[in-house]
């Protein structure tokens, strides 16, 4: 009997196209619950999962209409569309949003196209670099202003001419990278009379290495620092090159800097190397650890002592805020400049910090969203400060 | 010897007392009306900034301000405390209501960039813009209730208006037994000190509870962001440029006098280096108050007592303008008082309400002198005749000018009496116009009436004044120069104090029922028939050519009478208060800075009467005269152009009025001694010749306003004043040469 009703419960389930509390619509698509509590999502085409139909909840019938074009399943993905999800609702006029995956196959990409430009849509995301990609690469200009979210950095990748302009097309550029000169700023904040960096990626992630690592290598040069670039050869050697390279890298520095206490390491957003995280912190000895990947500052002693970089809500609230300036007419999608994040998003390990005697100056401690104590517990969450610091 | 004043006269001194210290009371209470608010608005900025505070993690985050937990847990103990708060309300980008502790108020969108404040009908809106990482997230709106400012700054109030009347009843009992005007002014002077030293006393206190709460909000704000450091149990090892934080909160709030962290009872950090490791410390008689952090920590902030006795000083300057303003009233009242004695003694009657008369009539007329200038412009431009404000002062003087023959005329076939009833009516009538019928037409209108009807009250004192007994055309002008310039002391500084809080509608109103006044006391003046042949033998114009003729009363008309007579009601009445207005002096500056172009004026006549008749030099006091107005008239527009600090701008304005009211001192009577003694006297007698050149020199009253318009909108601000000063200087240099061969002529 309770097996029976189970099953009835189940078939209910995926029949029923409309799902209210749902997070999670096909398998490609997901929000996080506090998005999903504020909206109702739903398949208009229950034959069609590629495509989820959101609207907010009690509120009026919306007066625009969104779509945000995917590329495929990921988790950043959804990340940037709870972010979107929580800015829309916000707003006194949300619209209604259609979330649909193009799959990457430019075809249906244009049938997409074709289909908001008939149903009246005021506004297109471009989700992630792939969407940015196709969608830059079309003859064409997009029949419907766009913004792109959780995509790299544009200029680098040749879709746009500079930061400071706007594309002259359909399209408003945001990027998740942060600029080279804001990370050096920060990196100056911290060790004002800073003389060396050894810089460490992967060979074989490109993005990292063209628009990370050389970059920021080349401003500092520039000023006059020490940068060592350290690259692993990927997932599976990456620890044994870190043992090798990084020592041999502080060796170099310690040329310019003996004591090495002017001195940092900085790790780009490639996975193989934060995940080495604890080999890290073994080898830098008192120098400290900092990253461009929020990610890679975390509870506990597996952390670096700080992150100065963009999260993927952060983005998403960027992209979220150009959305509003094209809708609300302030802006056409062609004149708005790169959208970068600044200030970034800054993350603080003190548990690190201690170990090795690293002050953080207080500027830093104001503005970080994430915190981790003494014990390196967190103590503040998203710009949260949790109860007596636990 | 005679004691005490009798019952009418001791009534006359205790209803002086009465007014002026009502007067008192009133600006008193109107200043903590308006400065109360400020101090209000000051802590309620910082007390924004203590939700800022806890705002900013959560902005730094990129989070929206919908998304903020705890908003009421926050703001509700701040609103709570202070029985004005009406609410707390964070707004987001829109405009529209997040959260609210108390009331929320409609949908207002967060002004751009800095903080604001602004007044509706019933609140104080102080909003604090909130920025996130992706442009405006929204504002903080502090919404104080007016009503409740006023009630709390009105406390002192009955107690002060108690004390006014006793002192008032004082007077009154002290003026029944003793009739001695130097005496009974001195008891008047100490009522007026004793009473402005309680209002002062009582502004001080109210301030003090201000700034003293100022102080709180900024330490609570100061602690707000730093005391997370100590919440999630680190110290102050584990961070750096604390110090350069309290410095930057130090220069951000310029009252703060120290600011500092203390720990364990010893400053850990301070804005300045040199307090850390000692025990706490703040400046003497400063306003302390600390915040407590977690761990024992403390964010101690002081400010001043410099911050309450500045505001307080404003007032004061206020109640000084006021003594010397209620002053001259008393003086007026108390003369006619002892006049009014003397009727008891058998003098003649009819003459007592002269001064008090001419003296109401022009204290009527520059009741508005502090704010008309911009009232006009404002009214000009509304109307779309922009510059035409100096319309407004030309018609006046220009019917002033045309209504001197008429009333001449009149008041031989009718005397004095009516020519002078009808003046004060019009007059009455002039000022109640701009308070009833808005805009430019009528004022320009009203204010020609004005001027018809000061025309006529100064030929009627005048007539009046020449019939009186033997000595009394010499009394004629002590009341004309006293009454005029006592009159324009008085008016422009309590007009000027008036018009912040009744509006000039209400000072407008005041001017009427003081030409009222006026009109009451003229119909105690004798009817003239003594008079009749002094008034008909005025001059004639057609005796103007031939006084033309002469070079001495054409050079003293042009070169140095009706320019200065341009200059006063060019520069001093229509110019200056444009000019200072714009450099953001309130009305009741400008209307005590007009007071030192009289108290100058009043200065330098005396002596400088005194010294043309003994030496017979009174060219050399023309020309002494026309120099000092143009380096005064350049003083007032040099820190337009030229680089100054704001203090060597203030004091260049007050020298150069004052310095202009002492240069038209030496010009005003000696310029009648050299008329006296010019061609056209000899021609034409001297009386017709001074006569004549009184009327003629008025043709300088109607020009200035224009000239000093054309002139401004050529050269601007500061520049129009030197063009006029060089101008001045010139026709005076001109002057000094045709006096110099005019004398080496007759010396030949």
């Amino acid at each position: 009997m309770r097996a029976a009703t189970l099953l009835i419960l189940l078939a209910l389930a995926i029949l029923t196209p409309r799902t209210e509390a749902s997070e999670r619509l096909g398998d490609w698509f997901r929000i996080a619950p506090e998005a999903a509590a504020l909206w109702v999502a739903d398949l208009p085409d229950p034959a069609d999962e590629m495509r989820v139909r959101l609207r907010l909840k009690d509120a009026p019938e919306p007066s625009r209409l969104i779509y945000v074009v995917y590329p495929r399943k990921s988790s950043a993905y959804d990340i940037a569309m709870t972010t979107l999800l929580e800015a829309f609702a916000a707003r006194a006029d949300p619209p209604g949003i259609i979330a649909v995956n193009f799959a990457k196959d430019p075809a249906r990409g244009e049938a997409i196209l074709r289909e908001a430009t008939a149903g009246g849509a005021a506004l297109g995301f471009a989700m992630g670099s792939e969407t940015v990609e196709w969608l830059t690469a079309r003859t064409a200009e997009p029949p419907l202003p766009f913004v792109t979210i959780c995509a790299k950095d544009p200029v680098p990748l040749g879709q746009i001419g500079g930061y400071r302009e706007g594309s002259g097309r359909n399209i408003a550029f945001t990027s998740l990278n942060l600029l080279v000169d804001v990370q050096v700023e920060h990196l100056k904040l911290l060790k004002p009379g800073l003389k060396g960096v050894a810089i460490l990626t992967d060979q074989k992630n490109v993005s990292a290495v063209e628009t990370q690592a050389r970059p920021i290598a080349e401003a500092l040069r520039q000023i006059g620092v020490e940068a060592v670039e350290v690259a692993v050869r990927g997932p599976e050697t990456a620890r044994a090159d870190l043992e090798r390279l990084l020592p041999a890298a502080l060796e170099r520095l310690r040329a310019v800097d003996p004591e090495l206490r002017e001195s940092l390491i900085w790790i780009t957003g490639a996975t193989a190397v934060f995940a080495e995280i604890g080999a890290i912190n073994r080898l830098a000895g008192v120098v400290p650890v900092l990253s461009v990947a929020p990610e890679v500052v975390q509870a506990g002693e597996e952390s670096a002592a700080l992150s100065i970089g963009v999260s993927f809500e952060s983005n998403a609230r960027l992209a979220a805020s150009y959305a509003f300036k094209v809708l609300s007419g302030e802006a056409a999608a062609g004149e708005l400049p790169v959208g970068v994040v600044s200030p970034p998003d800054i993350a603080i390990n003190f548990l690190h910090a201690r170990r090795i005697g690293l002050s953080i100056p207080f500027s830093l401690f104001e503005a970080a969203s994430a915190i981790y104590g003494p014990e390196g517990e967190p103590a503040r969450v998203n710009g949260r400060s949790l109860p007596q610091g636990g | 010897m005679r004691r005490g004043g009798g019952l009418r006269g001791a009534a006359a001194a205790g209803l002086t007392a009465l007014f002026s210290l009502a007067l008192l009371v009133y600006v008193g209470w109107g200043e903590a009306k308006r400065g109360w608010p400020r101090f209000v608005e000051e802590k309620a900025a910082a007390e924004a900034e203590v939700l800022a505070a806890a705002l900013a993690p959560h902005l730094a985050a990129g989070l929206p301000l919908s998304a903020f937990p705890g908003f009421a847990q926050i703001a509700e103990p701040i609103r709570a405390a202070d029985p004005a708060m009406a609410g707390i309300v964070l707004r987001g980008p829109e405009g529209r209501t997040l959260f609210a502790a108390g009331e929320a108020g409609e949908t207002a969108r967060p002004p751009p960039g800095a903080r604001e404040t602004r007044e509706t009908e019933t609140r104080l809106l102080v909003t604090l813009p909130l920025a996130g990482r992706f442009g405006a997230a929204g504002a903080l709106e502090f919404r104080l209730d007016r009503e409740a400012l006023a009630a709390r700054a009105s406390r002192p109030l009955p107690a002060l208006a108690a004390l006014a009347g006793g002192l008032a009843l004082a007077v009154f009992l002290y003026a029944l037994r003793e009739g001695r005007r130097r005496r009974l002014f001195a008891a008047f002077a100490a009522a007026f000190v004793i009473a402005a030293t309680a209002v002062t006393g009582s502004l001080a206190a109210l301030y003090a509870e201000g700034a003293a709460a100022r102080a709180k909000a900024i330490s609570e704000s100061l602690a707000g962001r730093v005391g997370p450091l100590f919440a999630y149990g680190l110290d102050l090892d584990d961070v750096n440029g604390l110090d350069a934080l309290l410095g930057e909160y130090a220069r951000a709030n310029a009252d703060v006098a120290a600011v500092g962290l203390v720990v364990g009872g010893v400053v850990a950090v301070h804005d300045e280096a040199g307090a850390v490791g000692r025990p706490w410390r703040a400046p003497p008689g400063a306003l302390e108050y600390r915040a407590p952090l977690p761990a024992g920590a403390e964010i101690a902030v002081a400010l001043p007592a410099t911050v309450v006795w500045r505001a307080v000083l404003r007032s004061v300057r206020n109640f000084a303008a006021l003594l010397i303003a209620s002053g001259l009233v008393a003086a007026t009242a108390f003369g006619f008082i002892r006049r009014g004695a003397e009727e008891e003694g058998g003098a003649d009657p009819r003459f007592a309400a002269l001064r008090p008369a001419f003296f109401l009539a022009v204290f009527a007329d520059f009741l508005t002198a502090g704010f008309l200038p911009q009232l006009a412009e404002r009214s000009a431009a509304e109307a779309g005749a922009s510059g035409g404000a100096s319309l407004v002062f030309s018609a006046y003087f220009a019917a002033f000018l045309l209504a001197l023959l008429p009333a001449t005329a009149l008041s031989a076939r009718l005397g004095a009496r009516p020519v002078t009833l009808l003046g004060a009516l019009l007059v009455a009538l002039a000022s109640a116009i701009p308070a009833l019928a808005p805009g430019f037409s009528p004022l320009l209108g009203a204010r020609a009436l004005a001027g018809a009807g000061q025309g006529l009250l100064l030929i009627g004192v005048q007539a009046a004044l020449l019939s009186a007994p033997p000595g009394g055309r010499t009394r004629a002008a002590a009341v004309i120069v006293l009454g005029f310039n006592g009159g324009m002391i008085a008016g422009a500084a309590i007009g000027s104090l008036l018009v912040a809080d009744l509006g000039a509608d209400g000072v407008f109103l005041i001017a009427a029922a003081a030409a009222l006044i006026v009109a009451a006391l003229a119909r105690a003046l004798p009817r003239l028939e003594v008079g009749r042949r002094d008034a008909g033998g005025g001059p004639r114009l057609a005796d103007l050519p031939r006084a033309f003729g002469s070079a001495g009363f054409l050079g003293a008309l042009l070169l140095v009478g009706a320019p200065a007579k341009a200059a006063l009601t060019g520069i001093i009445v229509f110019a200056a208060p444009l000019h200072l207005s714009a450099l953001g002096w309130t009305a009741e500056e400008i209307g005590q800075i007009l007071m030192l172009y009289a108290v100058g004026v009043l200065l330098a006549t005396g002596p400088a009467a005194r010294w043309a008749d003994r030496t017979g030099r009174a060219g050399a006091l023309l020309f002494l005269g026309g120099a000092g107005a143009a380096v005064g008239i350049a003083a007032i527009g040099a820190p337009a152009i030229v680089e100054t600090g704001s203090g060597a701008a203030t004091a260049l304005a007050l020298a150069g009025v004052f310095l202009t009211g002492l240069a038209h001192g030496c010009v005003n009577a000696p310029v009648i001694a050299y008329v006296a003694e010019s061609g056209a006297a000899a021609r034409l007698g001297a009386p017709t010749a001074t006569a004549l050149y009184r009327i003629a020199e008025r043709a300088g009253h109607v020009a200035g306003p224009g000239l000093a318009a054309a002139a401004l909108a050529a050269a601007g601000g500061g520049g129009g004043f030197l063009w006029i000063a060089g101008a001045i200087f010139g026709l005076t240099c001109l002057f000094g040469l045709v006096a110099a061969l005019a004398g080496r002529r007759a010396g030949a």
